[in-house]
């Protein structure tokens, strides 16, 4: 089934910072992806030969000024803008996200930036925060390539100081809602109505907002730290917990885990779609 | 109404304001008309009171707690109406300040920059203030830039709201709108800036 997919590469873009770069390779790689980790001062001319686009988890430039502030304005963010218009799959996954968002790549309205991930609210505290988080499918989650397979919820954990999805003006928010692509929820599918299952007090709840055209996602929990049943937690409620309870020998535990929907989906995406990929929904 | 000021900034390089001039510099085009930015925290304090005693009992603040300042990496002034000093690590006014904050120089331009959500107070503010008499305290991150002395004033204007608020991926860096509320300040540093209501 991933054998026409074999072909379609990947690129990783490491930033000075990046630190998710090994472990979401082994997620595409996984799939069947040929996935390459490349420096974001490489020629432009490197990232022509990529088919799709990855931007990690970390810590880019150490979060100055805001998180994602700086990298997003490298020239290479330049050749994601024109991919993306041409509607090639790039996601950010925490930091990446972070990047797109301050680069405009994921807004709501036409050629302006729009959208923000503020600092964390939560309620008597403030600053970085992890757990696990129960990701579902939002209302149009079809029309975003790296969710319309997503059936399930999907535990994967998040771990952000500035994961917040905000918008100020009220267009855009109208907007907002229609381009949530994930959703904090709760293990058993129901949609989660404030802290802990909403871990950061983001606008409707959003963990992952596509632009948009859908080939274009900003994440903000890890996937990629749930792409096998040993990663989740032997305590985790809900059907996925069961299944890690279930597990005992190293063959169950390296089963496919949660997270690894999304690669699955850019694997499918990349295999079977390429003309229909950029649509504008 | 009466007001201070408490400014902190790093004793050595400040890695963010580093960052940021480069980032203006090649990121965004402005190169050498960029002559040097500076980044500094801003605490001011509004009351109805002599300005006398907030000071005191700003200088037993800094004296008494690191919510605000780590005095083994930062330095702190405070700037009033009548008197403007910095602060040594003990929380006593220093004779000879270190350096000037280039508040009252004309030729620097500022962004100031603050939560549009919080007021980003330290926790322990409180206990070192007349909290009755205090009319408003707000807490944000003050950017000093100067700019190419060739430069003129429209000119320095323009180019201080081309790096101020993001509209685009090259236009604008130091404030996001969708959560930060700002204030573009050319010719000096007014006396309260930016004092709310508590």
């Amino acid at each position: 089934m991933w054998g026409r997919t074999m072909s379609a590469r990947v690129v990783v873009i490491r930033f000075p910072g990046s630190n998710c770069e090994a472990e979401s390779v082994r997620a595409l790689e996984r799939v069947g992806l040929t996935a390459e980790i490349r420096r974001w001062n490489e020629p432009s001319e490197v990232f022509e030969r990529f088919d799709a686009f990855l931007l990690p988890g970390g810590f880019s430039y150490q979060d100055r000024i805001r998180a994602g502030a700086i990298a997003a304005r490298l020239p290479v963010l330049d050749v994601l803008a024109r991919k993306a218009e041409q509607g090639a799959p790039i996601v950010g996954l925490c930091n990446g996200a972070q990047i797109l968002v301050e680069s405009g790549l994921v807004n709501i309205e036409e050629a302006v930036i729009d959208l923000a991930l503020a600092p964390n609210f939560i309620e008597g505290r403030h600053g970085y925060y992890t757990r696990w988080v129960v990701l579902l499918p939002g209302a149009f989650a079809d029309r975003c390539l790296f969710t319309r397979t997503l059936k399930e919820p999907a535990p994967v954990p998040m771990a952000h100081g500035e994961g917040r999805f905000i918008t100020r003006g009220a267009a855009a928010r109208a907007g907002f809602t229609e381009q949530i692509a994930l959703a904090y929820g709760r293990p058993d599918g129901s949609a989660a109505e404030g802290f802990p299952w909403i871990p950061n007090g983001s606008l409707g709840g959003a963990a992952g907002v596509r632009n948009r055209g859908g080939n274009v996602l900003a994440l903000m929990p890890h996937p990629e730290r749930a792409q096998v049943l040993a990663q989740v937690p032997e305590d985790f409620v809900g059907a996925w917990g069961e299944r890690r309870r279930a597990a005992k020998s190293a063959r169950e535990l390296e089963a496919d885990g949660p997270g690894l929907f999304l690669f699955r989906a850019l694997a499918a995406a990349l295999g079977s779609e390429r003309a229909g990929l950029g649509a504008r929904a | 109404m009466n007001g201070i000021q408490i400014l902190v900034d790093r004793k050595g390089l400040d890695p963010t304001a580093v960052s940021a001039e480069e980032a203006i510099r090649s990121l965004l085009g402005f190169g050498d008309r960029l002559a040097g930015l500076r980044r500094r925290r801003l605490l001011e304090l509004c009351f109805d009171a002599p300005e006398e005693e907030f000071v005191d009992s700003a200088l037993r603040y800094l004296r008494e707690t690191t919510r605000l300042w780590n005095p083994n990496k930062e330095r702190a002034w405070i700037r009033g109406a009548a008197d403007s000093f910095e602060v040594d690590r003990n929380g006593a006014r220093r004779s000879a300040p270190f350096g000037q904050p280039a508040c009252d120089a004309q030729e620097w331009n500022h962004v100031l920059v603050w939560s549009a959500e919080s007021r980003d107070l330290p926790a322990d503010l409180a206990r070192f203030f007349a909290w009755e008499t205090l009319a408003g305290a707000r807490c944000g991150e003050l950017w000093s830039v100067s700019w190419h002395p060739g430069m003129d004033a429209d000119a320095r204007r323009r180019a201080t709201n081309g790096v101020a608020v993001v509209r685009s991926r090259k236009d604008g860096l130091l404030v996001q709108p969708e959560y930060q509320d700002h204030l573009i300040l050319e010719g000096g540093l007014p006396l309260p800036v930016f004092c709310v209501s508590r």
